[in-house]
């Protein structure tokens, strides 16, 4: 059985949080037990290459602008074109598609990458998470557990 | 192209992070202007640093670079700390050189890896080139991510540190936060080595240039956060001398102030080929024997081989950052008190790219009413367009996409800023001829 890889990218501005929102919300769901997918918190798309072994199922959490309505909820899989338009390069940063692509290159790819986009409407300094955000974050992680027991009691 | 004219651009590049673009000019065959075309909007951070504190002043500064945000950090500091007549203790001064080691390692990683050596394999991007060296660039990442390390456990976190304070640090970090990194380190200094032998065997450009090179030095140690300003030429004077003897000023093609010597028009040379011709005798032993091997002892004036120059400094920083870790601990205080007063102070440090000069004064309430910065990349700007001058008569046979990718190789040796080489892409050529209209032919 593949392992999984969940990562939440964010920030600490605002709806940015999303992703480690989420995390957060997984570690108190799933625990650390064995077999318990790896769970971690990420700022930017090239931290998460250090996270990567390859092979693994990759689970990408990030909070969007432009989907929809706020707490909207989005799954891409890679590689959809739309998972070019997050965390695009800028300055002197990887976007997650171009982490992707160096992640291949290197022989760390995953097995599959799913990215969870979650539209946020805050993003300033010192905001919190806006209500429909921290909504749409319970409903992201409670579905990814759920998919996690799934495949845990495929595979006992 | 018209009345024996030909112009070709590639637009895109910066100052520090942005975009700006190149132009040559040809007419007859001969290039009559060079000009790199910074066309961002000016930043503005000295002005918008007036009426702020001068604590703040590097975490403002710091914002100016995500990659090598240390450099404007110390040479703020370094310049209120002078005009406060603050001294800081030995223990502060090892940790900053720490820090900056962080920092030249995981931007020299960076720019090695991922920016520079795609150029010697005619890869169009660092994912084009892990393709063909998977192992090499799983390297330069492991690199560049143990020099994030150290920026995030001295500055708080790898990009943008908040740790750092006018007086010290705010929080020094305990001996075992720092002596974990030291199997990685120790990892990264030999993978370091490795690196230096290999971007030594690529296979360079015979071209060289006759560079004033231009660094900080220091008798007893390979220069970083302080020492006297040098040349090539001879000059040797106090970082408080260097307006006497540098200037910016404004090019009509560019939104960058462009870097001067006063009274000369030869440009001059900022970075690692400068550090290590300056600076040679203080590199430390693992550096520079392999530095010998690799036949850097005399002066390198191939910017193409700045690539190997950097390769030897991620060693220096490499071994220097385990000797300072082996040999820690805590200072304390990690932050030498003040009491605000009046004053002004200049100092300059080494960043990734080259000497960074800041100067600051300020009022008895702590607040900036001055502030001058010359980055690094402003005052190489006459030596790129000069670089390119010189490489025309070489490339000038070349179709106009081969001609606009050799200047733009020639432009990352700078090392300008990561976005400078990546959005270093868009090519417009607009070719003129002498020939009656209807008898020019496709371009």
């Amino acid at each position: 059985m593949s392992s999984t890889c969940i990562i939440g990218l964010g920030s600490p501005y605002g709806d940015d949080q999303v992703g480690w929102k989420v995390i957060d919300l997984l570690c108190a769901r799933l625990g650390t037990d064995d077999g318990t997918p790896k769970l971690a918190k990420a700022a930017t798309p090239s931290n998460f290459l250090d996270l990567l072994e390859g092979g693994e199922r990759l689970v990408l959490i990030d909070a969007c602008q432009g989907l929809g309505p706020p707490g909207e909820i989005r799954c891409l899989t890679w590689p959809d074109s739309q998972i070019r338009q997050i965390r695009p390069a800028a300055g002197h940063l990887l976007s997650v598609h171009d982490a992707l692509r160096l992640a291949e290159a290197i022989g760390k790819s995953p097995i599959s990458c799913e990215v969870w986009c979650i539209e946020g409407i805050q993003f300033e300094v010192d905001a919190p998470l806006s209500e429909p955000v921290i909504v749409a974050a319970e409903k992201v992680a409670l579905e990814l557990s759920a998919k996690h027991h799934a495949r845990s009691k495929c595979h006992a | 192209m018209a009345n024996g004219e030909r112009t070709i651009r590639v637009e895109t590049l910066t100052r520090v992070e942005g975009e700006g673009g190149l132009t040559l000019r040809i007419r007859d065959g001969q290039i009559t202007a060079a000009e790199l075309n910074i066309y961002e909007p000016p930043r503005l951070f000295e002005s918008l640093l007036r009426g702020r504190s001068l604590e703040e002043t590097p975490d403002i500064t710091a914002r100016i670079c995500g990659i090598c945000p240390v450099a404007y950090q110390m040479s703020s500091i370094h310049a209120l700390e002078k005009g406060l007549g603050v001294e800081i203790t030995p223990g502060i001064r090892v940790l900053r050189r720490l820090l900056y080691c962080g920092e030249w390692i995981e931007s020299h990683a960076l720019h090695v890896y991922l920016l520079h050596a795609p150029d010697f394999f005619g890869c169009a991007s660092g994912v084009e080139l892990a393709r063909q060296f998977p192992a090499e660039v799983k390297r330069g990442l492991r690199m560049k991510k143990h020099g994030n390390q150290v920026l995030e456990i001295l500055g708080g976190r790898p990009i943008h540190p908040i740790n750092i304070a006018v007086g010290g640090f705010y929080r020094a970090p305990k001996h075992e936060e720092l002596t974990r990194l030291l199997p990685d380190l120790r990892w990264a200094r030999d993978a370091s080595i490795a690196t230096a032998h290999w971007v030594a065997g690529f296979t360079f450009p015979a071209i060289e240039h006759d560079y004033e090179f231009v660094a900080l030095h220091a008798e007893n140690e390979y220069a970083m956060n302080e020492g006297r300003v040098r040349s090539s030429s001879g000059l040797d004077i106090a970082v408080n001398e260097f307006e006497q003897c540098f200037v910016e000023s404004q090019a009509a093609h560019s939104t960058a102030l462009q870097g001067a010597r006063i009274g000369r028009d030869k440009p001059y040379l900022l970075g690692p080929l400068a550090r290590l011709a300056l600076n040679y005798d203080q590199l430390r032993p693992i550096p520079k024997q392999l530095a010998d091997e690799l036949g850097l002892s005399s002066p390198c004036r191939n910017p193409y081989k700045a690539i190997i120059a950097r390769a030897v400094e991620l060693v220096q920083a490499f071994d220097e950052a385990i000797e300072i870790i082996e040999n820690y601990s805590p200072p304390r205080p990690a932050r030498i008190a003040y009491e605000h007063t009046t004053g002004e102070g200049a100092a300059a440090t080494e960043a990734p790219r080259g000497l960074l000069y800041h100067r600051y004064q300020f009022d008895s309430n702590g607040k900036l009413t001055f502030a001058k910065i010359v980055p690094p990349t402003s005052q190489n700007q006459r030596q790129i367009e000069h670089d390119l001058s010189a490489l025309w008569p070489s490339i000038a046979a070349n179709d106009d996409q081969t001609i606009a990718e050799c200047c733009e190789k020639a432009v990352r040796n700078y090392d300008p800023c990561i976005s400078c080489s990546t959005h270093f892409l868009r090519v417009n050529i607009d070719r003129q001829s002498a020939l009656p209209s209807d008898e020019v032919g496709p371009s």
